[in-house]
């Protein structure tokens, strides 16, 4: 038989790394895709629709940065709250209920362009930051465990979109479908052939932003030192709660700010499942933000790599007739195999046989 | 004239002659990286023999007995058990040889019953079956040694002493011929250890052999049939225990240059005493599973001055000292720091009153080891290296450059990751962050847990530096002989409250007496 | 007069809805009890969900429609087990992938399933017969005993699970995982396994659970047929301190909670979007509550959860 030693590594070099990281990530590309053919499908095919098309067409391209945009502002937050070391999923729900302040924004106040936009995103970044108050001063006061937390928050959050939807902002004119109003023009964000540039300047706003305050503030050393060794931190008089709270008030607000953008610019209405404003994109940050290893500088192709893979999942469902399951799947398997990449530069295999 | 006995060919007496060789080692050598930690090690034990391996810390016992045990394996040399050659390849294997070890600390599961624990490792119980028919065994076992442990006791509520006793009755059912114990008094008192030498000495009279491991001379000279002294290294005798005079053994021990730990640093120096920098007034402090562990307690330290508290590990030490750094709430009581009450407030308002700390658990509560040395040295006041609300490292480079070179720490460089030094290194960088916040009260909780000889006369000179700088110190430690040579004033601690205080120069039996609960009223 | 029928109702409703929720906080609790966090509970329980549906349908019977949920749930929970106790991998993200996995591949899988009936395959009750009894006792009495086996499976296995982890051996060797493992490995017992053990028994578990939401409860398959009940059981878990017994009273006052806002649907002003809440809400109320008696409580938490263990081989 064969013996197995494990043995751990001391000294790694980020190219090392790097290739680690690349690889486990086309490992788990590549098991998605097996099981896309197990499905029935045509490999050449998932490969194209996946990878070729989102990423050289120019049609697929702009789709590609058009979902990438949310993913990379969504995941600058998330990079900031998994640094501290504090699990947040809750992306999802704070996404949905900052288009929905936005919504209430829109159908309630009657502003002039482009104040109207301005107003709009702030409170959609407000209604961000609302939803992840709760995990936030449970966290910080109890150290309550914030995975579970956030993840209640998004079903609630769903509640309570399908509640506004079915409800008091359904549409008389859909028909059957429920939908509601869409949102006067004042308040839309003009996009250029399909993509919104504004959004574009955000995103990169928000990553500049977010490098400078991970790497250069006393914030970030403070997250820092809580992500790698929470008691040391403590001991050394770093309060635990204004980094819980500061990490989820600026995850919320770029959640919060991603929706609104969303909603703003491209939905222009709020719905159930597939015309809802989040797309599952809260997720599948969750995914950007653990492929750039938590640099936010890495966060720009990340955000753009899992933007084409969304496009290119949407275009398989679309195209083999699967469901949405299809991001979640794909999201799933590229998360496992990064994370069991982890091992491998942490240690080093030795099999012998005998 | 005594002859230092390195081979197996020596003559002597008929006693010892005679009885099996259980165990041969020979020209064992092992070094890791560049320090040689054995050198050409020669041994040989006997069945019905207790065994001593004598020697300083650092003097490669510990690595000795590792590499019996399996844990490492030798560059170069053979172990014979039994006259046959074995590779000794993991604790597995020693054990399916029937050799054990017995760490300083003991390793049993706290929340599970003796039963439980001993249950874990028996094979012919199956694994449906109840922990509880252990304890058949575990009571013939008590009976045949003179051992008294209940096997249905939880361990957490085991003296030391007992947990002890517990890893001596796992050694049984493993069916242990060769038990290796690696310091096992260091935290008995001294009824204790009388205890455990006489299960001992029942144990190797069925025939097994026992190898226990010292730096105490007068224990080995107490307990052994023979004695092996390590000195850097290197056998440098190795002869029944009758063929020593106590000095003799000392000497080499020690060897001729001297570095004896009690006479490098003696404080020398007088200071002037001031008023209070810290202040514990009738403390109580709850420990993990809701009891209590410090009773009632008051201390001060005045400024000038080292109070050291003596006492067994477990008797409340450590409630207390994460209590008077913050990190643990208080039930009752008042801290004050300079006269400031910081009761239950969190660990910021400590040092802003003048509080230093270090911590026993240097990796938990001292350092973040994935962040570089210059980080860890900020780590408490990282704030004041920022301009425009960004932290400016570079400034903060300078600073860790400085204390590199004052404190003599071993480091590649300030972004070298703290992780990677030593524990001595560690130690150093942890002393020079938290004095560069000037202190005027520094809290040490055994600040020479696990160091080398060298770095821990180092933390003595810094403790007394303080001291001589006009602060004031709180030594909490185990090891009675480094309070009694630092402090000024000596408090002792038994179950959560103080029992004892004396001044310099008070007598050690008293200390010893206090630290069993045995006081003199 | 109390409305005797309608006490009935939330009686059977309640121990009926406990079902999925007592079988997957319990198995959780072990897989836990060794010292890893499965988050895949969710992912878990929908393919067992799934799968059990299509194996009923395929077999006619439903036991095998189980049976192999509980499989499925076992190998998709052991998945998870493989990347963090043999990879060693930061648990929380390995878990919240595997549910990612697992509400993917069953959202592909399962269209062709949606809504198909299950017509005489579903679990049955045990005791088919009238009951003669008066009108103001029937009720209660018929909400007990017109359960179908799986409910009072569900019933005995935590009790079981009491037996299992406290009084055996083996019970012994997976707690002593979550407390220490590197004791746990000097004292003898194989870490790696003993973890693998648990989890796999706890998938099982949990797929079991799963397989009775679309049997035994809801009578067919549609998508995202778990809502989140996975993740309501882990934090259950913690809310049981980790003692199988208290899961089920715990998973009895949640399903308690349920069945009460089904029957106040429609009743009561509220909305069913916010009654739909009300599971969610109330297990971010008992997290918190469980952490403010954090000195005493937490004391029940395995010492070594969440923390990989990894057997490494010194370099020496």
């Amino acid at each position: 038989m064969f013996r197995v030693k494990v043995l751990r590594r001391y000294e790694v070099s980020s190219r090392f790394k790097l290739v680690t990281y690349l690889t486990s990530f086309i490992v788990g590309v590549f098991l998605f895709i097996l099981f896309e053919v197990l499905l029935g499908a045509n490999p050449y095919e998932v490969v194209d629709r996946l990878f070729v098309r989102p990423l050289t067409s120019y049609d697929d391209l702009r789709v590609s940065i058009r979902y990438a945009v949310p993913i990379g502002i969504i995941a600058s937050g998330l990079l900031i709250v998994y640094r501290a070391g504090i699990y947040s999923i809750g992306a999802e729900g704070q996404m949905a209920v900052g288009a929905v302040f936005a919504a209430w924004a829109a159908y309630t106040l009657s502003l002039g362009s482009p104040t109207s936009v301005v107003v709009a995103l702030l409170v959609g970044v407000l209604g961000g930051i609302i939803w992840g108050l709760l995990p936030a001063t449970l966290k910080a006061l109890l150290n309550v465990n914030e995975v579970l937390t956030t993840l209640m928050m998004n079903f609630i959050a769903y509640s309570l979109v399908d509640y506004l939807i079915y409800g008091p902002w359904r549409s008389p004119k859909s028909y059957g479908f429920p939908l509601t109003e869409p949102i006067p023009t004042v308040f839309t964000i003009p996009t250029h052939d399909g993509v919104p540039v504004i959004n574009f300047l955000v995103f990169t706003l928000v990553v500049f932003l977010t490098y400078v305050v991970t790497k250069m503030s006393k914030l970030g050393f403070q997250i820092r030192a809580y992500g790698l060794n929470p008691s040391t931190a403590y001991a050394s008089g770093m309060s635990f709660f204004k980094v819980v709270l500061l990490s989820f008030v600026i995850s919320g607000a770029l959640a919060g700010l991603a929706g609104a953008l969303q909603l703003l610019s491209i939905h222009h209405r709020l719905g159930p499942k597939s015309w809802s404003v989040t797309e599952g994109l809260g997720y599948t940050a969750i995914v950007a933000a653990w492929i750039s290893r938590l640099e936010p500088l890495a966060m720009i192709p990340a955000s753009l790599l899992m933007g084409a893979l969304v496009n290119g999942g949407l275009a398989i469902k679309a195209v083999l007739g699967q469901s949405e399951g299809v991001v979640n799947l794909m999201n799933g398997m590229i998360l496992l195999s990064i994370v069991a990449a982890e091992f491998f530069i942490n240690y080093r295999l030795v099999i012998r046989f005998r | 004239m005594y002859v230092v006995v390195n081979k197996t060919s020596f003559l002597y007496g008929n006693s010892i002659l005679g009885r099996e060789v259980v165990l041969s080692v020979n020209g064992l050598s092992k070094r890791f990286g560049n320090v040689v930690a054995l050198r050409n090690v020669d041994l040989e034990l006997r069945s019905n023999e207790i065994h001593v391996l004598l020697g300083e810390n650092g003097a490669g016992k510990t690595t000795l007995a590792n590499i019996i045990y399996g844990i490492y394996r030798p560059d170069s040399g053979t172990i014979k058990f039994f006259g046959k050659e074995v590779n000794i390849r993991s604790p597995k294997d020693a054990i399916s040889y029937g050799i054990v070890l017995v760490q300083q600390h003991p390793m049993l599961i706290e929340r599970m019953t003796v039963a439980e624990n001993l249950a874990l490792g028996f094979k012919e119980l199956g694994i449906l079956s109840s922990p509880k028919t252990i304890g058949r065994v575990v009571r013939e076992v008590n009976e045949k040694y003179g051992i008294s442990v209940d096997p249905e006791v939880l361990v957490s509520n085991l003296s030391f002493s007992e947990k002890q006793q517990v890893e001596l009755i796992r050694a049984l059912l493993l069916n242990v011929k060769l038990l290796i114990l690696d310091e096992p008094t260091t935290m008995l008192t001294s009824y204790e250890r009388r205890k455990l030498f006489s299960i001992l000495k029942k144990l190797v009279s069925d025939g097994r052999s026992i190898l226990l491991i010292t730096h105490k001379v007068l224990e080995a000279l107490e307990v052994s049939d023979w004695i092996t002294v390590l000195r850097r290294g290197e056998v440098v005798a190795s002869r029944p225990k009758d063929m020593y005079s106590v000095d003799e053994l000392v000497k080499l021990v020690v060897g001729d240059d001297g570095e004896l730990v009690s006479s490098v640093v003696s404080p020398s120096k007088s200071v002037e005493v001031g008023g209070n920098v810290l202040e514990v007034k009738d403390l109580i402090v709850l420990n993990d599973v809701g009891g209590i562990a410090v009773n009632k307690v008051s201390i001060n330290v005045r400024s000038g001055e080292i109070v050291g508290i003596a006492g067994v590990t477990g008797n409340g030490q450590k409630e207390l000292s994460e209590a008077i750094a913050g990190l643990r709430r208080v039930r009752d009581g008042r801290i004050l720091i300079n006269g400031v009450d910081v009761t239950n407030k969190g660990p910021s308002s400590r040092f802003r009153a003048g509080l230093a700390y270090i911590p026993e658990e240097r990796l938990k509560y001292g350092v973040v080891g994935d962040m570089s040395v210059t980080e860890n040295l900020i780590l408490k006041d990282y704030y004041m290296f920022s301009r425009f609300t960004l932290l400016r490292l570079s400034d903060a480079v300078r600073v860790a450059e400085e204390c590199i070179k004052t404190f003599n720490i071993v480091t590649r460089g300030p972004s070298e990751k703290v992780k990677a030094l030593s524990g001595g290194n560690i130690q150093k960088l942890i002393i020079a962050r938290e004095l560069r916040l000037n202190p005027k009260v520094v809290v040490a909780h055994n600040p020479t847990l696990g160091l080398d000889l060298r770095s821990t006369s180092i933390v003595h000179e810094q403790l007394l530096n303080i001291k001589y700088s006009g602060s004031g110190v709180l030594l909490i430690s185990e090891d009675l002989d480094e309070v009694i040579k630092l402090s000024d004033r000596v408090l002792v601690m038994y179950r959560g409250t103080i029992v004892y205080e004396g001044v310099r120069g008070c007598s050690r039996e008293a200390l010893e007496k206090a630290m069993l609960g045995i006081v003199d009223v | 007069m109390i409305d005797m029928v309608l006490i009935g109702n939330f009686i059977f409703l309640t121990l009926k809805n406990a079902v999925p929720l007592i079988l997957a906080t319990t198995g959780e609790v072990i897989t836990e009890r060794s010292g890893v966090i499965n988050l895949g509970v969710e992912g878990c329980m929908i393919v067992a969900a799934l799968v059990g549906v299509v194996a009923t349908l395929l077999s006619s019977n439903y036991l095998v429609g189980l049976l192999l949920g509980g499989l499925v749930g076992a190998l998709l929970a052991l998945l998870h087990g493989l990347v963090t106790i043999v990879f060693g991998a930061n648990q929380i993200v390995s878990g919240i992938a595997t549910t990612m996995v697992g509400l993917g591949i069953t959202s592909l899988l399962g269209r062709g399933y949606v809504g198909r009936s299950l017509l005489g395959l579903r679990p049955s009750p045990l005791y088919p017969y009238d009951i003669p009894l008066p009108d103001y006792l029937k009720p209660l009495v018929v909400a007990i005993v017109k359960q179908d086996v799986v409910v009072y499976i569900s019933i005995i296995i935590p009790i079981l699970c009491m037996w299992f982890l406290f009084k055996t051996k083996l019970g012994s060797a997976i707690r002593a995982c979550g407390e220490n493992p590197v004791i746990a490995e000097s004292l003898g017992v194989d870490v790696v396994r003993t973890r693998l053990l648990a989890v796999g028994l706890g998938g099982f578990l949990v797929g079991l659970g799963g397989a009775y939401l679309s049997l035994g409860i809801v009578g067919t398959w549609v998508e995202n047929i778990t809502a989140g009940i996975g993740w309501v059981a882990v934090g259950l878990v913690a809310f049981s301190m980790w003692v199988p017994l208290r899961a089920l009273l715990a998973s009895y006052m949640m399903a308690s909670l349920i069945s009460l806002s089904y029957m106040l649907q429609g009743r009561v002003g509220i909305s069913t979007y916010f009654l739909a809440m009300i599971p969610y809400l109330t297990t971010i109320a008992i997290l918190a509550i469980v952490s403010v008696e954090r000195f005493r409580l937490r004391l029940g938490a395995p010492a070594a959860l969440g923390k990989p263990y990894i057997r490494e081989e010194r370099l020496g």
